[in-house]
């Protein structure tokens, strides 16, 4: 033990709470520490001094009495526990009159109706009408879907049969006329798709183009992987319904347009 | 009678009950607060309002077992209360010793003006040990502290009021 754990025990050691060995080692430390000895003797004093000035303490005859009347005069005091039952039993009938007022909006009042003749129709038939409704429900559905799938497929023929209108209307190996009215348009793509391939020997034919006005289409390029692109910002000048007639001059290989497909 | 069944008939609001509890406590709350405060008038005043607002409260008190603690918790708010009411700084020309005079000697004059050179949590604690003998175990659970820390404060508030009274002492010589 060091003087630092010794101090650290000190109070603890005087007031007899340390235990057997912790005293032992507190008493070997201060037969071979004078200073820590005479730091036992010290604090010593002061509990002592410290006790004996408590036992000096007592509250006076008249201070009791005082006490006393505390007490008497003090209000009187509901029954808590009651009360908060009491407080208790409301606040639940609350939540639960909360709840079933939620059920009621969420799920509006369910009524049995039964037969006026107040016969009740035999179990079996009751599921037999069950199923049977089950049944017609499932048809249903089915039919349902056939017809969305109908639907789709002659939307999709139609949409393939206005893409082939703007299947190149002319074409010859110096010149191409496309022209049609816009069907769709992809805003994002900011392009007009049109597959126009040149002659590999002359990629730097100068395209001329009739679009509506305002309308800016570039150059063929590797970017536009042989189409022709409008430039962004324009895009949104175009619209469905727009009749659009591109009048490409130039030595082409082959010219087949899409405007905007998606 | 057992003082957790006395707790319990304060709860329901019996004033008798409520004093008997009381009576085991007072005279040890007092010296708690005598030492606290350092005034018999304040230490009466603080113990007062503590018993007040320990009947109107008692409700509150979840465990029946931990009266004690929860007592002495009261009392010592109730003296912060009274320490803030009043910014009291108490000097030795201060100190009440009336009624106390034929037994108070030197060494008890001297220990309370160190007293109340004390911080007020070192104070706290010696008088919750030395004035109302309640256990490191009691105090930690009484002020919501680790029982290392009651310990470590104690033995550092000791070591203080030993330096305290020392200087005195050197002050005195040397007059």
């Amino acid at each position: 033990m060091n003087c630092n754990d010794f101090k650290r025990h000190l109070a603890e050691y005087i007031d007899g709470k340390a235990g057997d060995c912790l005293g032992t080692e507190m008493l070997k430390h201060m037969r071979i520490c004078t200073r820590c000895n005479e730091e036992y003797t010290a604090v010593k004093d002061t509990i002592e001094s410290l006790v004996k000035d408590a036992s000096h303490i007592n509250l006076t005859e008249r201070y009791r009495k005082g006490i006393k009347e505390t007490i008497i005069k003090a209000p009187a005091k509901k029954y808590r526990n009651s009360y908060n039952i009491l407080k208790g039993i409301a606040f639940a009938a609350l939540i639960f009159l909360m709840v079933c007022a939620g059920i009621y909006y969420l799920k509006g009042v369910r009524v049995n109706i039964e037969p006026a003749d107040g016969n009740v129709p035999p179990t079996d038939e009751v599921t037999r009408l069950k199923e049977e409704n089950a049944g017609l429900k499932s048809e249903v559905e089915r039919l349902k879907y056939d017809n969305g799938q109908l639907k789709t497929s002659l939307k999709e023929q139609e949409y393939q049969q206005k893409i082939n209108d703007w299947m190149m209307v002319n074409t010859r190996l110096d010149e191409a006329l496309i022209e049609g009215t816009i069907i769709g348009v992809d805003y994002n793509a900011k392009m007009i798709k049109l597959d126009i391939y040149m002659d590999d020997n002359t990629p730097n034919i100068d395209p001329n183009i009739i679009v509506p006005d305002g309308i800016l289409i570039t150059r063929p390029s590797q970017e536009t992987e042989g189409g022709f692109s409008i430039t962004p910002g324009n895009v949104e000048k175009l619209k469905i319904g727009d009749h659009i007639v591109i009048h490409y001059i130039g030595r082409l290989k082959s010219a087949r347009a899409i405007l905007f497909p998606k | 009678m057992d003082e957790v069944h006395l707790v319990g008939l304060s709860k329901k609001g019996d004033k008798n009950a409520f004093t008997v509890l009381i009576e085991q406590y007072q005279n040890k709350l007092y010296r708690t607060a005598y030492a606290v405060l350092g005034s018999s008038q304040d230490a009466y005043d603080a113990l007062q309002d503590c018993i007040l607002k320990a009947y109107l409260s008692i409700d509150s008190l979840r465990n029946d077992y931990y009266f004690r603690y929860w007592i002495n918790r009261i009392l010592i708010n109730s003296c912060n209360d009274l320490l803030r009411k009043r910014k009291k700084v108490v000097y030795m020309e201060d100190l009440d010793i009336q009624g106390e005079e034929d037994s108070l000697n030197d060494s008890s004059l001297d220990i309370r003006i160190a007293m109340h050179k004390l911080n007020d949590k070192y104070r706290h604690i010696l008088a919750l040990h030395y004035y109302q003998g309640l256990t490191y175990e009691d105090i930690a659970e009484t002020l919501n502290c680790p029982v290392g820390t009651i310990k470590s404060r104690i033995n550092y508030a000791l070591r203080k009021l030993r330096e305290i009274m020392g200087k005195d002492d050197r002050v005195e010589v040397e007059r």
